[in-house]
């Protein structure tokens, strides 16, 4: 499987470079993408949650945007 | 472009004069810069500016769950904190979002969907210092094209890298690929 492609351009020579990621920027890339994801994921359940005791008290968000919170 | 200004010498009390100098903006990367792949990158950036304006105009991703952001120097994870405000057209709400530790600095964040022929501008004051970490804000839109018809959502933004090295480089990332798109880096004294 080959790496994702980057593309460098050098201010100071005005040249332009494509090639695969190394093994090591494919890793913290992917690290990173993976570590955004969970967190996405973690603030995306919250909400729910949120959204969801709010709802048993028979409010909702657009009543608390109401409240200016 | 020339300006009157007070001058008690004149007979009129007033005469022409050339502006004060700074304040124009120099594309640091000749033409711009296609987007393309997971990253474009531009290095070897002079530290000789005062700030950095970067635009990256008519972006598309390359398929659904792409993301987009900014990294400095190439610095990766637990480098940036945020706030942003996001405001989705299709849902007219605007959520407030922050972070720590994050990985870049997204201006485009979606979920089921493509962002297309989006625009970003990010402003990065004393991007050459290195006594004090490095802050920027910026605002983004795209068009994300799914579910039908087509919403807009804009994100204006404010970060915070902690890092004190000057700037050199500046990386456009994706999660997955960019489908199009050009970065341009002006400096501005």
């Amino acid at each position: 499987m080959t790496n994702p492609l980057i593309k460098i351009y050098d201010v100071e020579t005005d040249t332009t470079t494509e090639r695969e990621m190394t093994d090591a920027e494919f890793k913290a890339w992917d690290d990173g993408n993976k570590a955004k994801a969970a967190k996405d994921a973690a603030e995306a359940q919250a909400k729910s949650s949120a959204e969801a005791k709010l709802a048993a008290l028979g409010l909702s968000v657009a009543d608390l945007k109401a409240l200016g919170l | 472009m020339p300006k009157f200004v007070a001058d008690s010498a004149q007979s009129t009390g007033l005469k022409w004069a050339a502006p004060a100098s700074g304040g124009g903006l120099t594309l640091i990367n000749t033409g711009g810069t296609t987007l393309s792949g997971a990253s474009t990158s531009i290095t070897s950036i002079p530290g000789t500016y005062k700030n950095l304006h970067i635009y990256i105009e008519n972006f598309s991703m390359g398929s659904n769950n792409n993301n987009g952001y900014i990294q400095f120097n190439g610095t990766t994870s637990d480098n940036y904190a945020f706030a942003a405000q996001r405001r989705s057209g299709g849902s007219s709400e605007a959520n407030a979002t922050e972070g720590n530790n994050d990985v870049g600095i997204y201006f485009i964040s979606v979920a089921g969907t493509t962002a297309e022929g989006g625009f970003a501008y990010l402003l990065v004051p004393d991007y050459a210092a290195t006594n004090h970490r490095k802050v920027a804000t910026g605002v983004s839109y795209t068009i994300n094209s799914d579910p039908t018809p087509a919403y807009y959502v804009m994100n204006p933004f404010g970060v915070l890298q902690n890092s004190n090295s000057a700037i050199t480089s500046v990386q456009v990332v994706s999660n997955g690929t960019y489908a199009g798109g050009t970065v341009y880096v002006y400096g501005e004294n």
